[in-house]
């Protein structure tokens, strides 16, 4: 029906459809060899189906943007994601120290990425929000430009950092999704005493 | 079935160690400290425990518990039908016991120690007893235990079935929920300042249609003879000037909804802002009451620990505790475990003598070892753990300091022996060998210093040689009552513990020398060291080294054993704060203490006054030339007092582009209370102002002692010749009418002044 000027080519359309009939009668008796032949097929396609879903299973993962890129962390170490706002300074700490907040009656360190990453910054906006991590005896939380929600990712579409982006946060990354999201090591991250203050006095 | 069974076990078994674990607790503890003659009550509560204890044993089928239970039982069932002396081998024995219980009990389904049959023969044999034949040993166990079943119902004093009976209902709740409930308050309190913004932003946006009062007021009266006009001259309105009028009637009637919904959101909100607030504050009151608990929980564990070193260790002591129903916040109490056991440790191990040199010293073989808690005063409490030792060796600690490099010979042999033996809390000293020879602790003492300024307590220390030393922690009742000084350091707000603090004083230019390139003030005939907060702290970065005004404000601190003075910008407030650890990330930040956060919902850094000083010292000198004169070109400070906003700003842009610094204030009363907060060279006011006039404020000025020599130049609309006398009676320096005001006679008059 590519052409809409002309009337309907009404003959044209009864043949293909007498064609049609004619195809599908042929189809739907089957001979045994064929139907055996046809169901084999089958279940080999669906055995496909379910090695390729076994492949892929995919987890979801907490998104957000530092500077413009992506990041996820496993939602299982986020204890909360709470706005940016009165972040105290804490004099005489590094510079990847942000500052404390303070969050259900306690005081909760924020790292600034940025710095750690050195990646370019920028102020504060409405928009930035602090993701807080956890683990056993760690936590603290991370300056986010923005949170952008849930994400699943599959497993296998995480890669591993590739050798040139040895930037300062290859020690943390778990790998690079083919969509460039930053996968965080959030245990890593956690666990590395270069991010502890412990001055002895 | 069985299955069921066994997890009923399991469940029933947790419940019973518990119990067990408390009851043996107090047990052990009452044991280690006894001696003979025992205290009869001590025997009933003893007796009365292993009672309890055989009952529940049953219950949950542990046959070894319930054996050893019985056989103490009959013990004690033996000594009351004979009227024995409870002596020190029965106390010995008791003592075995409990320990064995305790072994049976931590470990529930493993096998029993072999000694425990032996254990349970000596202790219904009383076999190390010489008395005559007792007939009770002999019976089978059975028997034995209903035996002591019918002494103990038979007892002259009838025993309550389970613990002290208490007129109070007491409850026992989970620690971490009481923490998690707390922190609960603690955001609730944070909730109830966020209401109190909503609803000061919500009148506030109330208040502003009163600018469209005015607009609304004009635009219709523009409608109406729009409509007149057309009217009058009988044309039709064009079309766009139609639209126009129908949106400014859309737009009056739109906004003055909004107005109403305004108004009502303003008054819900405050409303709820009260109500929260009510409540807020009604369970943070309720809460500080809950986390009061009796001192004698710090105390659990404490008498065996004792004893124990002191077996270790072979001394004998007698442990004494005084005052310790004293009830303290809880949060307190759970700091104070780790520096009480360290003292004790320190005072069995290294105060207290070996008993041949006791004696030798005519003292009694067993040193005394006392806890005593009494209350200071509403707020604070005093610990005070002293033994009858030895005391501290002070040529020993100063000898080794020199040694070490951290004091130099003269200063160590300045220093009295008191001031020497605080050098044992310092923590450069205690890594070295020095502590060890001392308490043996090494780093102990410097934690428990730490520990207890963390949670605003003093530690203080006396020592008298072959007298013995004592050991005072001066501590809050509850966590309420940390007092701090809010000082604001380049733009920052900061809280310094009031303990720390001596005074606040306001020091003229003058009195601030340089010696050796280091400033120091004079204060009351003393010479003490200043420095600039902003300097210890760093926080100079790029901003503007500026001291403006005559005066440098500035807080002595008393730590680390010293005097010293900080520069600070500005003190803001004295108030109580809740101290705060920085989370686990931050575990030690130098001049640091932790935070705090303000009634305002601000967080702010507490600072540690004992870094501070070591910091500072540690610091190359202060930079000293921005006080040694006058900066050039230094800008005057002139408050601008005035209500109405163009006079105000236009002041403001005169003033500021002559070069001065400008702050200003909406009426008289505001005024007043910033002029007493920080320095100002002159004030400029209006006189007609709400809560204030000019005249009043004028007054007051005069009248308050260090500002009464303030220039003040009134500017007014007022000019009767009644009311320039007026202001000048009153003090001004300088009246100007508005109708004659210009810039050059004001500027003139200012500078008259300055």
């Amino acid at each position: 029906m590519s052409s809409v000027s002309g009337a309907i080519d009404w003959e044209a359309l009864k043949q293909q459809l007498r064609h049609s009939q004619h195809v599908l009668s042929e189809e739907f008796s089957p001979s045994p060899e064929m139907t055996n032949r046809l169901l084999k097929e089958r279940a080999k396609t669906l055995a496909t189906v379910q090695e390729d879903l076994q492949e892929r299973t995919s987890k979801d993962w907490l998104l957000f943007l530092i500077a413009g890129e992506v990041y996820a962390v496993p939602p299982e170490y986020v204890v909360t994601v709470i706005p940016a706002r009165q972040i105290a300074p804490i004099p005489c700490t590094p510079s990847h120290i942000m500052g404390v907040v303070s969050y259900m009656g306690r005081m909760v360190s924020i790292v600034d990425l940025r710095v750690l990453f050195k990646l370019p910054q920028k102020g504060l906006t409405d928009r930035n929000s602090l993701l807080i991590i956890a683990e056993e005896t760690m936590e603290f939380g991370l300056l986010t430009d923005q949170v952008i929600g849930m994400h699943a990712i599959y497993e296998n579409d995480i890669l591993p950092t590739p050798e040139y982006l040895g930037g300062p946060q290859s020690d943390y990354l778990y790998g690079i999704t083919s969509s460039q999201y930053a996968v965080l090591d959030a245990a890593r991250l956690l666990a590395d005493p270069k991010l502890i203050v412990n001055a002895l006095g | 079935m069985g299955k069921y069974n066994e997890s009923l076990r399991k469940r029933l078994l947790v419940a019973f160690t518990a119990e067990a674990g408390e009851r043996l607790g107090n047990l052990a503890d009452r044991l280690a400290m006894a001696t003979p003659p025992v205290d009869p009550a001590l025997l009933e509560t003893v007796y009365r425990e292993i009672h309890s204890l055989k009952g529940a044993s049953r219950a949950v089928a542990l046959g070894d518990v319930e054996i050893l239970c019985q056989a103490w039982e009959s013990l004690f069932a033996r000594i009351r039908k004979n009227q024995q002396e409870f002596n020190q081998q029965h106390l010995e024995l008791c003592r075995q016991a409990e320990k064995m219980l305790h072994h049976l009990i931590k470990h529930p389904d493993a096998k029993a120690p072999d000694s425990l049959p032996m254990l349970c023969i000596q202790l219904e044999s009383d076999s190390l007893a010489t008395g005559e034949p007792d007939a009770s040993a002999t019976f089978p166990q059975e028997e034995a235990a209903s035996d002591s079943a019918q002494v103990l119902e038979d007892s002259t004093s009838p025993l309550p079935p389970i613990g002290p009976v208490n007129s109070k209902r007491r409850l026992k709740v989970d620690v971490t929920s009481l923490d998690t409930l707390l922190f609960h308050i603690e955001d609730l309190q944070q909730s109830k300042l966020e209401a109190v913004q909503t609803h000061s932003h919500a009148e506030e946006a109330a208040n502003n249609f009163t600018e469209w009062h005015r607009h609304r007021h004009n635009i219709a009266i523009a409608c109406r003879q729009i409509r007149q006009q057309s009217e009058h001259l009988k044309q039709a309105i064009p079309d766009e000037q139609q639209t126009l009028l129908e949106f400014s009637d859309w737009v009056i009637d739109y906004l003055g909804q909004w107005e109403y919904r305004l108004s009502i959101l303003a008054r819900n909100a405050e409303q709820v802002a009260r109500n929260i607030a009510t409540a807020s504050e009604a369970l943070h009151l309720e809460m500080q009451n809950v986390l009061l608990l009796p001192c004698n929980v710090l105390l659990e564990g404490i008498p065996v620990m004792a004893k124990e070193i002191a077996q270790a260790s072979g001394k004998q002591i007698n442990l004494t505790v005084e005052g310790d129903s004293l009830t303290v916040d809880k949060r307190i109490l759970d700091e104070l475990k780790i520096p009480l056991q360290h003292l004790i440790r320190n005072a069995i191990d290294h105060g207290i003598e070996p008993p041949s040199e006791r004696l030798v010293a005519g003292k009694s073989a067993a040193g005394i070892l006392s806890i005593d808690f009494s209350q200071d005063d509403a707020s604070r409490f005093v610990i005070t753990i002293s033994d009858d030792g030895r005391g501290l060796n002070a040529d020993k600690i100063r000898n080794k300091a020199v040694e070490q490099k951290i004091l130099n010979e003269e200063d160590a042999s300045d220093l009295s022996d008191q001031e020497i033996y605080h050098q044992i809390f310092n923590s450069g000293l205690s890594t070295s060998s020095m502590i060890t020879d001392i308490s043996g602790r090494g780093l102990g003492l410097a934690i428990v210093r730490d520990n207890i300024e963390q949670i605003g307590g003093q530690v203080q220390l006396e020592s008298t040689p072959g007298q013995g030393t004592s050991f005072s922690m001066r501590l809050p009742v509850s966590m309420a009552t940390f007092r701090a000084l809010l000082v604001k350091v380049d733009e920052f707000i900061m809280a310094i513990p009031a303990q720390a603090v001596i005074r606040a004083m306001r020091l003229p230019l003058e009195s601030v020398r340089t010696i050796e390139n280091r400033m120091t003030v004079t204060v009351a005939d003393r010479v003490l060291p200043v420095w600039r907060l902003a300097e210890i702290l760093q926080l100079d970065g790029e901003t503007e080294r500026r001291i403006s005004g005559t005066r440098l404000q500035t807080v002595q601190l008393y730590a680390a054993g010293k005097d010293f003075c900080l520069q600070v910008d500005e003190i803001i407030d004295d108030t109580e704060i809740i101290l705060k650890s920085l989370g686990p990330q931050l575990i030690r930040v130098p001049n640091i203490l932790g935070a705090t956060q303000l009634g305002d919902g601000r967080v702010i850094p507490v600072l540690n006054p004992q870094d501070l000083y070591q910091t500072a010292c540690a610091t190359a000198h202060s930079s000293i030339t921005m006080y040694s004169e006058e900066a050039p070109g230094q800008r005057s400070k002139i408050l601008v007092a005035e209500d109405s906003i163009t006079s105000r700003g236009l002041l403001k842009t005169i003033l500021e582009n002559a070069g001065y610094e400008v702050t200003t204030a909406n009426d008289g009363m505001e005024a007043w209370s910033m002029l007493r907060q920080s320095d100002f060279d002159l004030l400029v006011s209006d006189i007609e102002m709400p809560h204030m006039d000019g005249f009043t404020l004028t007054d007051k000025v005069r009248r308050y002692r260090s500002l009464s020599s303030l220039p003040v130049v009134l500017v007014t609309a007022l000019q009767s010749p009644e009311d320039q006398e007026r202001g000048l009676d009153v003090g001004a320096n300088a009246y100007i009418v508005k109708s004659s005001f210009d810039q050059v006679n004001l500027l003139n008059t200012i500078r008259q002044l300055l």
